[in-house]
């Protein structure tokens, strides 16, 4: 049986049970009910992905789908996603690096075989409305489809990237756009008038999206990157609107055939970005619907992006490609890890370091390898970069700004960054955190192994007090 | 990112932001919260930033005049309970 949702949520159920909650109540997610759960749930320090039975659709009326939300919001389900059990971070961003370069081709299907053919609406039949499309946060323009969309250019193959898309009415959307892949799709397209078939891919295994967030470069086949990731052939399977100009996963619960249609636009905005802000309204591109093709009763599913838990672990997909790319400047890097709310503007690389200027480089490497790396830490191998507190010892104890702060002007930076006063560019900045070679630095205070190992804490201390399960655990 | 500017919705009252370069556009804007479009004239009160920085050629990639605009016919409007 092919990976899909439904196995996904199936494996959760069976090996994590709770790693999934169910909700049978009646919830309206285009008035915020559904977010609104998620977020008591997370304040309450609890991540398990939700499974909505009864939902309400645009109409107000309950629908045939059900809605899965939170499906990467813990390190147990991005074990999950990727076949693995008690592991580190560290090793599942290893094990995503090991399946993006493996790579996996393709399997196209016929038609008949495809659970997302199982249903189809055409042209005017097509009634976005039908869904229970999430409103997520109280400022947002409107419901928005917070998903992967697969694009394809023949000069580059297939790309899958997550895009915004914000309800407009039943057969179009607006579209927000960085300018990276799929915006360079589009541009070749809109130079001669046409527009760029598009499928939104609502529902499919976590590996699939996973393998939607990789850096790799513009002519990396995303399917076969997915194929990896997923660890099997991603199935694919001939589009109605396009024919096998635009192969869509036969797996998915529901896709949208579509296209980005040339010289338009609407306004489109605020929305909850996974920065914590709202993006503004702005003018941004229009997606007209020509087809959409999902499972009988089929399961909607989107990302809710702006909370850390759930981007934190989407976020695995940029440590892994700047772990990959850092690497080749650097090859004593350790980890790479992408620091806090906001996650992917703050980088921290842990390396050996073996000469001088050596993290400058690995530094440099990580904001030219994304748009959105802008304050970057470079610390010793000693250091857990995922760590904050340790992190910002080796800050506090290695580092002599006049010496090791580097200030960059003028690098692209991302339209999402609350605190840019350009569209694209920004300024960024390197703390090099490592202890200066070549010269005596003082020394990391310590017990003396002999004692460590000697005294044993059970001896003096009862394991009554030891196990105190409401002890704190931290000192702050 | 780029420069913002507050408006406030002529029909609920509550304020929203949008890129500067909607400022200086013909366009109708469309309020996240009850979801009528409108034009800025039509709002009570409009904050401009200090100062404007950049040109109105953005990531949409083209200035107004060689586009559409597309406006739903029948916008959501979002009604409370």
């Amino acid at each position: 049986m092919a990976k899909d949702l439904r196995t996904f949520l199936a494996q959760l159920s069976r090996d994590y049970p709770n790693e999934l909650v169910t909700v049978d109540n009646e919830v309206d997610p285009g008035r915020f009910e559904a977010t609104a759960i998620l977020t008591e749930l997370y304040e309450r320090h609890k991540y398990p992905a939700v499974l909505f039975t009864r939902v309400k659709n645009l109409k107000g009326e309950v629908s045939s789908a059900q809605l899965a939300l939170g499906l990467f919001s813990s390190h147990a389900k991005a074990e999950a996603t990727l076949d693995m059990k008690g592991v580190s971070r560290l090793e599942l961003i290893e094990e995503y690096v090991r399946r993006e370069q493996a790579g996996c081709r393709p399997e196209v299907i016929a038609k008949k075989g495809a659970p997302v053919k199982q249903v189809i609406y055409r042209d005017r039949e097509v009634d976005l409305s039908l869904f229970p499309i999430v409103r997520h946060c109280e400022m947002d323009g409107n419901p928005y489809i917070d998903t992967a969309v697969v694009s394809y250019d023949p000069r580059y193959g297939y790309n899958a990237a997550f895009q915004r898309m914000m309800y407009l009415d039943e057969n179009h959307t607006a579209i927000h756009m960085s300018p990276r892949h799929t915006w360079t799709y589009f541009q070749a397209r809109e130079q001669q008038g046409e527009p760029l078939p598009i499928a939104v891919v609502i529902g499919h295994h976590p590996a699939f999206y996973f393998g939607s967030l990789t850096m790799a470069p513009m002519d990396a086949d995303e399917y076969e990157i997915i194929g990896g990731m997923l660890a099997e052939p991603l199935r694919v399977v001939a589009s109605e609107t396009y024919g096998e100009e635009l192969l869509v996963p036969a797996d998915a619960e529901i896709i949208l055939e579509g296209e980005i249609v040339p010289n338009v636009r609407t306004v489109e905005g605020p929305f909850m970005e996974w920065t914590g802000y709202y993006g503004p309204q702005r003018l941004r591109w229009v997606v007209e619907i020509k087809a959409i093709t999902h499972r009988r009763d089929p399961i909607y599913s989107c990302s809710f992006g702006h909370q850390t838990s759930e981007c934190n672990y989407l976020n695995l997909a940029t440590e892994a490609g700047l772990l990959a790319d850092l690497r080749r400047v650097a090859p004593t890097t350790k980890a790479v890890a992408c620091m806090g709310r906001g996650y992917r503007f703050n980088v921290v690389i842990s390396m050996k370091k073996r000469m001088e200027g050596e993290p400058v480089s690995a530094a440099l490497a990580a904001l030219a390898a994304t748009d959105y790396a802008k304050n970057v830490i470079v610390v010793d191998d000693d250091i857990d970069p995922w760590n904050l507190a340790d992190v910002m010892w080796a800050v506090g104890m290695r580092v002599q700004p006049e010496r090791d702060v580097t200030i960059i002007k003028g690098k692209k930076g991302s339209t999402l960054d609350p605190s840019s006063t350009h569209e694209l560019a920004t300024s960024a900045m390197i703390i090099d955190a490592t202890v200066p070679l070549g010269q005596p630095f003082q020394r990391v205070v310590n017990i003396p192994d002999w004692v460590e190992q000697r005294v044993k804490l059970e001896d003096y201390i009862s394991a009554d007090w030891l196990n105190k399960a409401d002890y704190p655990g931290t000192l702050v | 990112m780029t420069l913002i500017f507050y408006v406030d919705c002529p029909e609920c009252e509550k304020d929203f932001y949008c890129d500067i370069e909607l400022y200086h556009m013909d366009v109708e804007l469309h309020c996240p919260y009850c979801g009528l479009y409108f034009k800025k004239e039509a709002s009570a009160r409009v904050g401009r930033p200090l100062k404007e920085s950049h040109d109105l050629v953005t990531t949409t990639g083209r200035s107004q005049e060689s586009f559409k605009i597309y406006k739903p016919a029948h916008p959501l409007r979002l009604k409370k309970d």
